[in-house]
């Protein structure tokens, strides 16, 4: 590193301007500003009252005059002066781009590439460590003087809920702390490392210089005590990024405000003449919204995401033919927002020539529908409107919700009107956007196949989280003026982690937008007066009903002790249990990068050994409840035409694809795997692979917050001939593999996708003990409810175990036999009322008759 | 070792300041408002359309030929297109207008600024010979 590191700030332009600053000729200018300005005004004033009233003598009044004209030309001499400094000295022409001198390190003085405020803080600290006789020249001092100089980096750190005035308090202490050396100056290696960091970020944001952002960005990633504050605060690198970015753009914003003469300020204000050469639209106005109209009266916001859809929509809208849009995505994913952003870039004449300046107007279907009840009349609107449209020359109309109004027939609120507007849809200067939904689209639109051929379809995906959270911080500032209230940077943060990990039916950014509304509605009920991620945390449980914020430290304890827990619900089967609560802990703990589930396990293993159950037991601690488990009988699968049924098509929910979306936080057992259709089993390749699968309607559907398990019993001869044989238990598992591969039940592709493949052994009649042991238990339990006192006799066990045990099906058979023999006496019993409240009771295994103490 | 900034004499950087850099700022913003002046009163789109009927509204002449209705139509048609090179005529006299109030201005305050050290330099020897 020492090599490449050239960085000499002595010899760069920037430091002239820092020694400049020191001069009396730039250090006092603010103050004479200041003085001259006040001075002027008092003088002037003096001058004309005597001027008016003749109050003051003539000499007197040359006095005044003179002094008044002295004052303000130095006035403006230091505003020129100031002006100067800031605009050329404070920013010295560079040759050379960022990324050419990280391309050559060796070739350059680093230090030509720091922006005034960096600078400045390179300065003090070398001044500070010779002062010190300090040998090294460290990141942590370089990080001291630059939050020390710069206020606005007061915003990274209040947002982040970080004290900047203790961390400097600290920091000074720190140093005190340090002893002088004798050994020549050098910078210390997280210096070095830390600006070429900077040196990185700033060429990544295709920055001139190293801003003070740039250079925090830097230091967070390399400085050992910010790193260590970062930690300590729950803050990550990524976080320090994200609010640099907040804050550039936010001066960015300002600073682009206050230069009105620029082209980008001035076409705001539109242009008077443009109308007058496009026809009235009377009708139109009546039952419509503009949208350009919205945008301009907001002030033109920034509008975030979907680049390349809006681009495309400008394509679309700007050829020649077939020049109408359809745009399909799931509501909440932002589709009427591309079309403000497309409104507002015509506005401005951001557009291609085709679609600038042109009006945005969307259509109000819904109030035509509830002003005028005859659908004859309605129709004769419509035509008016659409012959509006093509006669005022710039209207682009916008309908919502679309499929509400193709092919439903009418009733209250809907309409069809796909004969009135197909006529005009075919004219080039008829334009329209139609928003619609993936259902809609499929379920309505697509079957009037001519009406479809008129429009060119973009799909809409969902904004990607680091959109959503730049859309959030603007959203923030709205709010916290709406509110009276603080945001934090956690907060925000915390809202784009949740609401992607607990609410996957609803796309970004609308889950977040809604979930930060009402964190300030929260918030303004408990009269907090700043944002923090517990009230996040808060608000995503009361939502999900899933313990947030608090699961983590939960799950941990469960991971951990995961085996005793199945143990107490599971009779037998150590080792798979062992398997399946290891291979879980290496998932969760994510040892390796996995994109797949959370875990997925392939069972095998004879009837009535305890798959399912382990299953139950797994969804009840992992998920809290047994009904978190989606059960699915993979023998209702066995064809290709089942595959609808499974994921979903226009007008049925999918089984799986539907539950998974409202219940993303769920075990799916897949029952009797080996006799679904292959190709349904090719679908499985996917979703254990990747962790997401693309459902009948082409929404994705996340199973990343899910655990799968398939159970078989393919091969169960093998496991009993091999328990008969006395084979060692792990060459079973070869067999079991080999038989099924030789057989083609399963594809090896199919099996190495699982995490574990586990192999629940036959149980052996002692296990069958423990389980009627279990079984009645449960029974005892539920009759201890009842006030009955339920005796579990060593014979009756020994009973049901003789009656019970069978290789071929487990335990599944004791629990035929415990309904059998005791739950139907225990039934009859009850309902006869032979038993009373309060009683003892028993069942004599010999007869199966009942004993009671009465 | 390359110098990605050259340094320069305080003087000299003060000098391409005064009379480069911040004059091709101003040319700048000059250019902005009169191109602003242009667009905002769309100048150039109302000569194109200048007797074009006042907001689109045409009449047709159907089918058949009717000398009484033709000739209804036509002057239909006629004042619908003077009444809109009237109205567009005083829009373009307006835009016009204040295109020529923008070039003076932009020439007051673009000579203002090239002049203005002399001028600053004057008012201080001015004002203390009014003193003295």
């Amino acid at each position: 590193m020492a090599d490449k590191f050239n960085f000499n700030l002595k010899t760069t332009a920037i430091y002239r301007a820092i020694k400049w600053l020191k001069s009396p000729v730039f250090k006092l200018v603010k103050l004479l500003r200041k003085i001259s300005l006040v001075l002027f005004i008092f003088v002037f004033l003096i001058f004309i009252y005597g001027f008016l009233t003749d109050a003051i003598s003539q000499n007197n009044q040359s006095l005044t005059l003179g002094l008044s004209i002295i004052f303000l030309a130095s006035l403006l001499i230091c505003r020129i002066e100031e002006s100067f400094f800031n605009s050329k000295l404070k920013n010295p022409r560079i040759n050379i781009t960022i990324d050419q001198a990280l391309a050559n390190l060796e070739k350059f003085n680093l230090a030509d590439f720091l922006s005034f405020e960096v600078a400045k803080a390179v300065s003090d600290s070398i001044n500070f460590s010779r002062k010190k006789k300090l040998s090294k020249i460290s990141s942590t001092l370089l990080f001291y003087f630059l939050i020390l100089n710069n206020q606005n980096l007061n915003f990274i750190f209040s947002r982040a809920l970080l004290n900047i005035d203790e961390i400097k308090q600290f920091l000074k202490n720190y140093f005190r702390t340090i002893n002088s050396e004798t050994q020549p100056m050098v910078y210390s290696e997280d210096f070095q490392e830390s600006i070429l960091e900077s040196l990185k970020v700033a060429g990544e944001k295709n920055h001139l210089r190293i801003e003070a952002g740039d250079m925090i960005v830097g230091l967070a990633k390399h400085d050992l005590i910010f790193k260590r504050i970062l930690i300590d605060n729950n803050l990550k690198v990524q976080g320090i990024e994200n609010l640099t970015w907040w804050l550039e753009s936010l001066e960015e914003k300002t600073k682009e405000r206050k230069r009105f003469w620029e082209w980008k300020n001035l076409i705001k204000r539109g242009a008077l003449g443009k109308e007058w050469a496009a026809g009235y639209t009377l009708t139109l106005d009546q039952f419509s919204i503009d949208l350009s109209e919205a945008m301009r009266k907001k002030g033109f916001p920034e509008v975030i995401g979907h680049k390349k859809e809006i681009d495309a929509l400008e394509r679309v809208l700007s050829r020649k033919e077939t020049n109408n849009v359809l745009i399909v995505g799931e509501s909440g994913s932002g589709r009427k927002s591309m079309v403000y952003a497309l409104a507002e870039k015509s506005a401005l004449g951001q557009t291609l020539p085709e679609v600038n300046y042109k009006r945005f107007i969307q259509l109000d279907l819904p109030t035509l529908l509830a002003q005028i009840p005859s659908i004859e009349e309605i129709e004769t609107i419509l035509d008016n409107i659409f012959r509006e449209v093509i006669l005022s020359g710039n209207v682009i109309l916008v309908i919502d919700e679309f499929h509400n109004f193709i092919g439903s027939g009418f009733r209250p609120g809907v309409i069809d009107i796909s004969g009135v507007i197909s006529p005009y849809l075919a004219y080039p200067a008829f334009q329209i956007v139609a928003i619609t939904t993936f259902e809609g689209l499929h379920k309505n639109i697509e079957q009037n196949s001519s009406l479809l051929s008129l429009f060119e379809k973009v799909e809409v995906a969902e904004i990607s989280e680091r959109e959503t959270l730049m859309l959030l911080q603007n959203l923030s500032l709205i709010l916290e003026q709406e509110y009276k209230k603080f945001i934090s940077y956690p907060a925000l943060r915390d809202i784009v982690v949740y609401s992607s990990k607990y609410l996957p039916a609803i796309p970004f950014p609308e889950k977040a937008m809604d979930l930060l509304e009402e964190a300030m509605v929260y918030l303004e009920q408990t009269k907090n007066k700043v944002l923090l991620p517990k009230h996040i945390a808060y608000i995503v449980s009361e939502k999900t009903q899933i313990p947030v914020g608090e699961m983590e430290k939960e799950e941990k304890q469960v991971l951990l002790n995961l085996e005793n827990l199945i143990h107490q619900r599971i009779i037998n089967q150590e080792t798979a249990v062992k398997e399946i609560s290891t291979s879980l802990r290496r998932a969760r703990a994510e040892v390796t990068a996995r994109s797949g589930p959370m875990g997925t396990f392939l069972f095998l293993g004879p009837t009535g050994v305890g798959k399912t159950e382990t299953c139950k037991a797994l969804a009840e601690i992992y998920f809290g409840s047994e009904a978190r488990m989606i059960r699915l009988d993979m023998s209702e699968f066995q064809n290709v035409t089942d595959i609808p049924r499974l994921l979903g098509s226009p007008g049925e929910e999918g089984l799986l694809t539907t539950q998974i979306r409202e219940r993303p936080f769920s075990l799916i057992l897949l029952d009797e795997i080996e006799k679904a259709h292959p190709n349904i089993l090719n679908l499985f390749l996917q979703v254990l692979d990747e962790g997401h699968l693309t459902d009948g309607l082409g929404r994705k559907v996340d199973f990343k917050n899910s655990i799968i398990i398939a159970t078989s019993n393919a091969g169960y001869q093998i496991i009993l001939k091999a328990l008969r044989e006395k084979i060692e238990w792990l060459k079973v598992k070869q067999m079991l593999l080999d038989y099924v591969f030789e057989e083609g039940i399963f594809r090896p592709e199919f099996i190495n996708r699982f995490d574990a493949m586990v192999v629940f052994k036959p149980l052996s009649k002692e296990n069958l003990l423990n389980i009627a042991d279990l079984m009645l238990e449960k029974l005892k339990k539920n009759l201890k409810e009842k006030e009955i006192e339920f005796v579990i006799t060593e014979p009756l066990k020994e009973k049901m175990v003789e009656l019970g045990y069978d290789p071929v099906f487990g335990a599944r058979q004791m629990k035929r036999v415990i309904q059998d023999k005791v739950e139907n006496v225990l039934a009859s019993a009850l309902l006869s009322d032979e038993i009373k409240r309060g009683s003892k009771i028993e069942i004599d295994p010999k007869d199966f008759k009942l004993k009671t103490d009465q | 070792m390359i110098t990605a900034a050259k340094k320069q004499n305080i003087v000299i950087q003060y000098l391409i300041w005064q009379l480069f850099d911040v004059p091709k700022g101003l040319i700048g913003a000059w250019k902005n408002f009169l191109l602003f002046n242009l667009n905002y009163f769309s100048i150039v789109l109302l000569f194109k359309t200048l007797f074009s009927p006042w907001r689109k509204y045409k009449w047709s002449y159907g089918r058949g030929f009717d000398i009484g209705r033709y000739l209804e139509t036509f002057f239909s048609n006629l004042v619908s297109r003077i009444l809109g090179a009237i109205i567009r005529s005083f829009l373009i006299f307006i835009g016009l207008m204040a295109e020529i109030f923008i070039v003076f201005a932009g020439l007051i305050v673009f000579i203002g600024w090239l002049i203005m050290p002399a001028f600053l330099i004057a008012g201080l020897i001015f004002g203390f010979k009014i003193i003295l």
